[in-house]
Parts: structure tokens; sequence; C-alpha cells
């Protein structure tokens, strides 16, 4: 278990790691432009990375089970700041999403996500005795994925408040509750998302232009346009760190939504892949942590972390490669993306918590979970 | 948690990592090529560098032509803040000169690059101060100078907006005086704006070479002074002058008046802009009998001493009445010419056949091009034999029905008395390249020759007569011995010959026994006076005056002592002008054989940096311009760790800064 706690650890040092090598250089020149200094915006995402460490280190001190008391106040706290977000936060590009407090700028919708998951894994195991209950487990349930995520699907901010539905319904599905009630609610909640996303323009757009990217066979917007010229002109080595010409202004958001881009036109086609396989061993890594965690939050929290932080990736890299319509998410870790890093990482810390608390009693855990889970699959 | 569920999101998640693996790979290694010419295309530029064009000097070295290293400013709206707007007009409005609410207007949209102001000259620059703007930025925008303005502009030319070498030698030694333009790779950013130059590929600018031309500053000004002044005192149309060496072919100096300033060329018209030397024809009229009686004396079909009854002023000639203006009973041949007899010469000319006549016309170049060096030669007219009429030998025969330039006449007149010899008219002494190597050197391209020595004796000994004697007396200085010939022609207009529109000329040399110069003066319809020896036989005189005056030591072998006294006294008076501060002399850098110090002393810094580059010598320049001052002397030995320090001066001349 100990090896997994590292694994995880390590695996996303590497991946911070790299993002500030990637941050550095898809920053500079847009810093050097904006604020005459090419470090302006490498310098303070270098902190944010510090303060993230920090927090990750932290939080795996941090015995996950008491999370499971304070779920509920959390989040009570969570769904009051984002509806304190909605009526006092200041608009930027069209949709106000962002949150200061004593000079730091941040997304409560990151802190929501995060307090989300760990709110459903406690509730998924109080509950584990009557899953099937659509009234009495699935309702409750749903009721906090639908005020968290529609707080965020309104303010506008769609691409997160999806995935978060998403995430919950996930981990819904996994922890126990019925199939049925799941895709029910969701086939609902597509009509009905699909609408709201008509709605709103910015919305409507990207999804128009994807449509017709697809249908007409061309006319993708610029960012992806240049996301492709990017990875494309990187090829299977890459042109080099540090030589990159695309951060020239071409790519927009070249060090946030779309650094993937730039990452691939440094390092080539190999280097893409192997930030892929690094996901895809912190996503192992987490799957196997929630295997064996010693309860069943545990083991839904592990999940839901692991998930998320993957689901975030991989959407991202299909954003960038044009296989998805542009949506404005962070790649975890690597993106200059405010203070998101800073709550990914205090997710990690949770599941480090989780990895080395079943590192301390294994056998228990392990027994008492076969017993519950064929428990739960008679009643099913 | 529920294991078999896991594992359907385990494969959902490994599904949606292979798709993502095969995209990449489609976008990273299949259509990688595709992408990576797009990117090529977006992200770099290939810039030309443009190569200086050569510099022009006269014969003594004088700086004609040069590049002032001016700048052009442009903005970019869509960069440049909305509140720097303000300064930015305020300060262009002051060094340049126009309104602000011009450069505010200028300013105004939010996308585009606008040209904010062309030719902003170095002083102006530097009194802009350090204007570090975004969105503001210049480019070198060099501008062709003519330090004389107006001086020689026939011959010189100019480079036009186009960048495009345009008339005189400029046309002419186009491919010398261009360079080859260099280019560079740079690096943009999505804006347009550089990122960063490409060096390893680079390709410099190879200068021009530097023209130096034959021509004499000093001859050339007094030339264009002469004619303006004769132009408005005679009120003539326009007026033409050459002056040539006749031994050798070499063009000292050589107008048209109105002319134009090449530096404001558009402002003139065609006809201002014409070299009309060398493009517009004209009847010559008397100034052309010499050359008949040459063909004459040359196949000895008449003597000087020969005496010719004259009709007393007309002579009806197949039914065609020629005329004389005075009218005489008896004269010479040498008489003839002297006081330009009409009747005369038309009855000599009918001793030589047609074909012979014809001949020795060609031989002295009449009907061909001279092969000057300047774009835009006419040759002129000579008919055939087979097409002459009755009349046309004796038409011909006092310059009628033939056609010149008066480029063609004053060639064809060296050839009359330097000895026979017909010589190619240059205008190129030496052709210098970027590296300051040799590249031609004027020789003189003799054609043929076209009478004898003899003949060309007895023809300067008449011609010195006609000044001495007869119609150019106007012309004749009293100190050193000219010969020369007046001519009063009578212009063709729509097809017949005018009684009020006249062509009046004079062609001179000097001194008689040894042609050192030869000039010929046109003066195109004058309004007061007509004849040839009224009207440019004094200015003429004037020109041959002044030049010896300017020249004296290479004259002064030929003067009369008793007036040498005289003329050095004033000459010494003249000399303060001629050191005058509108002389600018920059020399060449000379480069020694063996590693020493070269002398820099009066050199450009553009040249002397390339000299010490080219010699491996560290070198620190303070100031611009004109080195004068060097810290190493010209000639001492140079160790390798020695910096050579230059104080370099801007010399200024009437507010135009030469370099």
């Amino acid at each position: 278990m100990k090896k997994l706690a590292l694994t995880v650890f390590f695996d996303t040092l590497l991946l911070i790691c790299l993002g500030l090598i990637i941050v550095l250089t898809a920053s500079s020149t847009i810093s050097a432009i904006k604020f005459s200094d090419s470090l302006y915006l490498f310098n303070s995402h270098l902190i944010r990375v510090l303060i993230a460490i920090f927090v990750m280190i932290i939080f795996s001190f941090i015995p996950y089970e008491i999370y499971k008391s304070v779920s509920k106040p959390m989040i009570v706290f969570a769904v009051g700041l984002l509806i304190f977000t909605l009526l006092f936060a200041p608009e930027i590009k069209g949709a106000g999403r962002w949150l200061s407090v004593a000079g730091i700028t941040f997304q409560p919708a990151d802190i929501a996500k995060l307090i989300l998951i760990v709110h459903l894994a406690a509730m998924l195991e109080k509950k584990s005795d009557y899953l099937y209950d659509f009234r009495n487990a699935f309702v409750p349930m749903f009721i906090w994925v639908v005020v968290t995520s529609g707080l965020i699907l309104i303010q506008p901010n769609i691409s997160n408040g999806l995935l978060i539905i998403a995430i919950s319904l996930t981990m819904m599905f996994v922890g126990g509750i019925k199939f049925k009630h799941i895709f029910l609610s969701s086939a609902s909640m597509i009509v009905s998302g699909g609408v709201i996303a008509m709605i709103f323009s910015h919305s409507r757009q990207r999804i128009e232009s994807f449509y017709n990217s697809i249908v007409n066979g061309g006319d993708l917007n610029t960012q992806v346009k240049q996301a492709l010229v990017s990875l494309g002109s990187g090829g299977l080595f890459g042109v080099g760190i540090g030589n990159s010409k695309q951060n020239n202004l071409f790519l927009p958001e070249a060090y946030g939504d779309f650094i993937f881009a730039i990452l691939g036109e440094q390092l080539g086609f190999i280097g893409s892949v192997a930030v892929i396989f690094f996901y895809l061993v912190l996503f192992i890594a987490g799957i196997l942590i929630a295997k064996k965690a010693q309860d069943k939050f545990g083991q839904l929290l592990a999940f839901g972390i692991t998930f998320s932080i993957a689901i975030y990736a991989f959407v991202n890299i299909a954003v960038a490669t044009g296989t998805f319509p542009t949506t404005g998410l962070p790649l975890p870790f690597i993106s200059y993306g405010g203070t998101s890093i800073i709550f990914l990482s205090a997710g990690i810390g949770i599941l480090i918590n989780i990895a080395i608390m079943n590192a301390k009693k294994p056998k228990v855990a392990v027994n008492n979970l076969t017993e519950k889970n064929s428990l739960r699959d008679k009643f099913e | 948690m529920n294991n078999s569920r896991v594992l359907i999101i385990i494969f959902a998640v490994f599904m949606l990592v292979t798709i993502l693996v095969v995209r990449l790979a489609n976008i990273q290694l299949i259509k990688s090529e595709e992408y990576s010419y797009y990117a090529i295309q977006q992200q770099t530029d290939v810039e030309k560098i443009e190569a200086d064009f050569g510099l022009i000097y006269d014969r003594e070295n004088n700086l004609l032509v040069y590049n002032r290293n001016d700048v052009t400013f442009y903005a970019d709206l869509a960069m440049l803040p909305l509140s720097k707007r303000e300064l930015i007009a305020e300060k262009f409005s002051k060094v340049i000169g126009k309104p602000k609410s011009f450069f505010l207007n200028l300013l105004k949209g939010k996308k585009g690059t606008i040209t904010l102001a062309k030719k902003v000259t170095s002083e102006q620059l530097k009194s802009l101060g350090n204007l570090k703007i975004q969105g503001l930025y210049y480019k070198d925008d060099p501008t062709r100078i003519n330090h004389y303005g107006n001086l020689a502009s026939h011959l010189l030319g100019y480079i036009n907006k186009e960048h495009r070498p345009v008339s005189g030698v400029t046309e002419f030694f186009r491919k010398e005086i261009e360079g080859i333009d260099g280019s560079r790779k740079i690096v943009k950013n999505a804006i347009g704006e550089l990122v960063s130059i490409e060096e390893d590929e680079t390709q410099p600018a190879i200068p021009g070479s530097d023209l130096v031309l034959t021509i004499n500053k000093d001859y050339q000004s007094v030339l264009e002074e002469e004619l303006r002044k004769g132009l408005e005192k005679f009120k003539a149309q326009s007026a033409t002058g050459i002056i040539m060496n006749p031994n050798t072919g070499e063009i000292l100096a050589l107008a048209n008046i109105d002319d134009y300033d090449p530096n404001f060329y558009w402002q003139y018209n065609d006809f201002q802009r014409r070299n009309r030397a060398i493009t517009d024809t004209y009847e010559p009229g008397s100034t052309f009998k010499p050359f008949t009686l040459a063909a004459l004396l040359d196949k000895k079909l008449c003597s000087p001493a020969e005496n010719l009854y004259l009709e007393n002023g007309t002579y009806t000639f197949n039914n065609v009445k020629i005329r004389d203006t005075h009218p005489h009973k008896y004269l010479n041949v040498s008489e003839i010419i002297e006081q330009s007899s009409n009747i005369g010469i038309a009855k000599l000319a009918q001793r030589i056949s047609d074909d012979e006549f014809y001949k020795y016309l060609r031989g002295f170049g009449f009907g061909n091009l001279t092969s000057v060096q300047l774009p835009g030669e006419a040759a002129g007219k000579i008919k055939k034999p087979n097409d002459w009429s009755k009349i046309s030998k004796a038409y011909m025969s006092f310059g009628y029905e033939i056609s010149v330039t008066p480029l063609q006449l004053i060639t064809a007149f060296s050839a009359l008395i330097n000895g026979g010899i017909l010589y190619e008219p240059q205008l190129l002494l030496k052709r210098i390249n970027h590296n300051g190597e040799l590249e031609f050197e004027f020789e003189p391209k003799p054609v043929r020759r076209v009478v004898s020595e003899q003949t060309s004796v007895l023809m300067k000994n008449i011609l010195r007569g006609v000044v001495k004697n007869g119609t150019g007396k106007n012309a004749d200085v009293e100190f050193i011995s000219i010969g020369g010939k007046t001519g009063t022609s009578q212009k063709l207009v729509d097809g017949s010959y005018s009684k009020a529109q006249y062509n009046s000329s004079f062609i001179g040399f000097f001194p008689v026994e040894d042609p050192q110069i030869v000039c010929l003066i046109l003066f195109n319809s004058p309004d007061v006076g007509k004849y040839g020896g009224l009207v440019a036989a004094p200015v003429f005189k004037s020109v041959a005056a002044r030049i010896i005056e300017k020249d004296f030591n290479k004259f002064e072998k030929y003067i009369d002592e008793s007036f040498k006294q005289k003329l050095l006294f004033t000459s010494l008076e003249k000399e303060k002008s001629f050191f005058d501060s509108d002389q600018i002399k920059i020399k060449e850098v000379k480069l020694p054989a063996d590693k020493r110090m070269p002398d820099l002393i009066n050199c450009s810094a553009r040249d002397a940096m390339n000299a010490l580059t080219r010699m491996g010598i560290k070198y620190k320049i303070k100031g611009s311009g004109i080195v004068v001052n060097q810290s190493i002397e010209p000639g001492s030995k140079i160790s390798s760790n020695e910096i050579c320090i230059l104080n370099c001066a801007e010399v200024t001349i009437t507010g135009v800064s030469v370099y």
C-alpha cells in the first residue's frame, strides 16, 4: 500500500514539474507583452505550485475518516459559496466564476466539486443498506448533485457543471445506485441540459462550431486550429523544450486550457503519449487504492477523486486534439489555471491518506469490504 | 464499491485513452508534415534586406549623391495603447512640424497598421527620444540625396519612390549601383511582430558600387549658372551646354536649362527632367559648316586661301534661293567660315560627290548613337544619298536637312580639332565596389580617324579666325586663344522653317594650339537677339573665362604672360569661396597591404567600421558621421588587443546631415 501512495505522490509531482516547464515556455511571450516581464505568469504559477505541494502533504496526514462526519456542513457551505459567487462575483469574459478572498482569487466550483465528491461518498456509505431505494437513497444524493452543478451551470460554467454531474453519477453508479435511476435521471438531464446549453450563447456557439466542423469537415475555431498546428508541427519528437513558436500569440490560452498543444509541439507524439500515460498511472493507482480502502467511504472517495482527475485530463486532451468541442477546462496539474491546482493537490493528499490508512490495517478492511459487498449484492 | 461497475468505468476510460492516442498519432505523425508547413508559413517570414545604392562622386572626389539614413514610422493600432496616443501625437508634431491633430487623426483607428511619418531623418529620430511604446516601430527607409540639388541633375538621375533608378548614370549603371539585396528569415508572432532573427539563415546585402564620374563639379556649376543667366537675358525657351575634353571624350559638364531637382523629381514635368542634350535633335545650322569644309579639305578639293564669288548675297541654285545674312562679293575659303557664308559653303559642297560627303558625315558619327553612358539617347537623322533632292547637299552643307543631338555635334567637333580622331563620349572615370576595389577605370575609346591631322590643323586655324575676325568675336577671351563657330538655324515648326524661332549656338574650344576644352552652348528660341554670335558666344566666353579661373593651374601654361598677374590676383579672391562649407570630400578608405593602421580621417564612419572589421582591428566609435580623430596613428603596427577609438562628427550642411 505504501507503494501506491508513493506512486501517486511522485506521479503527481512529475506532472506538476512538467507543468512548470511547459507553463514557462508557453507563457513567456504573453508575459513579456502584457507585463513586460517574461517570467511574470511563471512566477505566479510557481507560488501556487509550492502552495499546492504543501497542501497535498498536509492533507495526506489528515485521517480521511473525519470528512465523513463534517461532509454535510461542508456541502452546505459549498452551496452557500456558490450562491454568493452567483450574486457577487465580478464578470470576466461573460461569466462570474471567480471569488477573491484576501487577494487570492479562486473558483468556488473547484472547492464545491471536491466537497461534493466527499459528501456523495459519505452518503453512499451511510445509505449502503438501501441504495436501491429511489426516494431515500437516490433522491437525496441527486438533489445535492443538481443543486451544486446547477449553481455552477448557471454561472455560466457549462463544461465544469456537466463534468461534475458526470463524475457524481459515475460515483453513484459505482457506489451501487440502481442503474435504472441513474439512466432515467441522466436522460432527463441531457434533454434539459441540452436546452440550457442552447440558451447560453457562448456554449451554443461552441457546440454549433463543433457540429459544423464535423458536418462540413473544417472551419474549426481558431483555438482548435492553432492547437492542431502546434501538435502537428511537433511531429514524433517535438521541436524541443523552449523552441515553441506557436507560443508567439498564435495559440490563445497557450499556457491555460490549451497547454497540451504547446506540450505536444515541444515534446512531440512521444511526449504527448507519455503525459497520457502518467495520467493513466495516476488513474490505475487511484483505482487500486480505492479497491483496497478499508471502508466504503474511503473506496468511493478515492474513486471519486481519481476519476475526476482522469476525466478532467482526458477531456482536456480531447478538446486540444479537436476530438471534443471546445470547453474551458484546465489540464490537471499542468495548466496555469489559478487555484484549481491547489484543490486538485488537496484531493491527491486525501487519496494518499486513504492509501496510508489502508496500509495500517489491511486485513480487517478487506474482509469487512467483501462482506458488505456480498451483502449488497444479495439485495440487488 | 461494485467491482463489475468499476470495470465498466475503467474500460470506458481506456477506450477514451485509446481514441486520444489514435487521434494524436493522426495529428502528430500522419498529418505532421501538413501542419508543420502551415506552422512555418505563419511563424516565419523571409524579409528582404535592401542593398545600399552606390554613391556618386565627381572627378575631384566631391560627393554628389549619397544615401541618408532615414526611417519610416509605423503604428500598429491594435497594439498601441490608447493612453499613449496623445503623447505620440505631441512628440511627432513637435519634431516633424505637422499639427498635432494630423497625427491624432492618423491614430484614430483600432485596427491595422498605419504609416505615421515617412522619411524621418536621424536628427529627428534623435529628438524624438526614446519612444518605446508597444505597437510603435520604425524601419530603415534610406533617402537618396543629390547633395547639390539641381546640379548635374540630367547626368545623375534619381531613385524613384518605388526604389527604381531613373534617368542619368543612376539608371544606366543600374546593375552596378543597385547592389544585391540580402534576405533574412524572421520569426514573427501572431500579430506580425518580429520575435527573433534566424541569424544562420541571413544573407547580407551587398551594397552597390560607387561611381566616380568624369564631370567636374566646378565646371558643371559654372556652365549651369551661365546658361541660366543667358536664358534669363535672352528670354530663350531653353538652353543646353556641354563641356568635353576633345582628346579623350570625357564629358566634363553637361547641362540643360530648365532642369530639375532630383530630390523632388515629382514636382517637375517631363521636359524639365529630360536630358535634351542627348534626347532632342535639332538642325545645327552654321555650326555644321566646319564639317563640310573639313571633308573638302581632307579630300584636297579646296584650299583655305582660294577665292570664291559669292553672288552678292543671293544665289539661285536649282530654282532655290540661298541667301547670306551679310552679302559679299568675294571671300576666300577661310573667310567663308569666318563670315558664315551659306552661298560659299553650298558652292564648295558641290565639289564633293554625294557618297563621299555622306561617308564623311557618317564618319563624324552623325546619324549614329554616340554610345554615351546615359539612357534615352537619340541618333539624329541623316538621309542617305539616294533620298537626297538636288538641293539636299547644298542645304546639308550649312546644317539643314540633317538633325543632330547637341552631344553628337560636340563629339564630332572634338574629332575636328583633336587631330582627326572620333572618341566615344564617356561619363565614368572609375567604379569602385563596396570592398574598395577598382572595378573600372576610364580609358579613351577612339572610334575611328575621320580626317587627317593636317586637315585638323587647318580647321583649328580657320576656327580661330572665326573668333578673331568673324562672327564669333563675342566669344573671344583676351588671355587665351579661342576658336569656334557660331550657328543660327531656323527651327522647323510644323514642317516649315520658322522666321521667328531659331536655335542659336556656339561651339568653341581652347587653347587653339593644344585644345583642352571643347564647349557647346545652345539656346532654343531666344526672344532677344537671334544670332549665335550674339546670344551663345558671350555665354561661351563667360564659361571659358570662369573655367580657366577655377582651374588656373591647368591652363596657366597657355596664358599670355602679360595677363597672368591680373588673373592671379582675381583668382586669389575667388579662392576663399572655393573652399566654402558647401564642399564635402569624403575620402575612401585605403587599406594598407600589411596589418597597419589605415588612415581613416575624413572617411565615413560606416566605411571605417567596414575596414576595421575586415582587418580584424577592434574599435569603438564615438559619435557618428565622419571620422575626425583616430586613437591609433595611421601606419603604426597593431597589437591584437589594441582598441582603436574613432571620434566622429556629423557634417551638417544647411540642415542636411551627410550620412
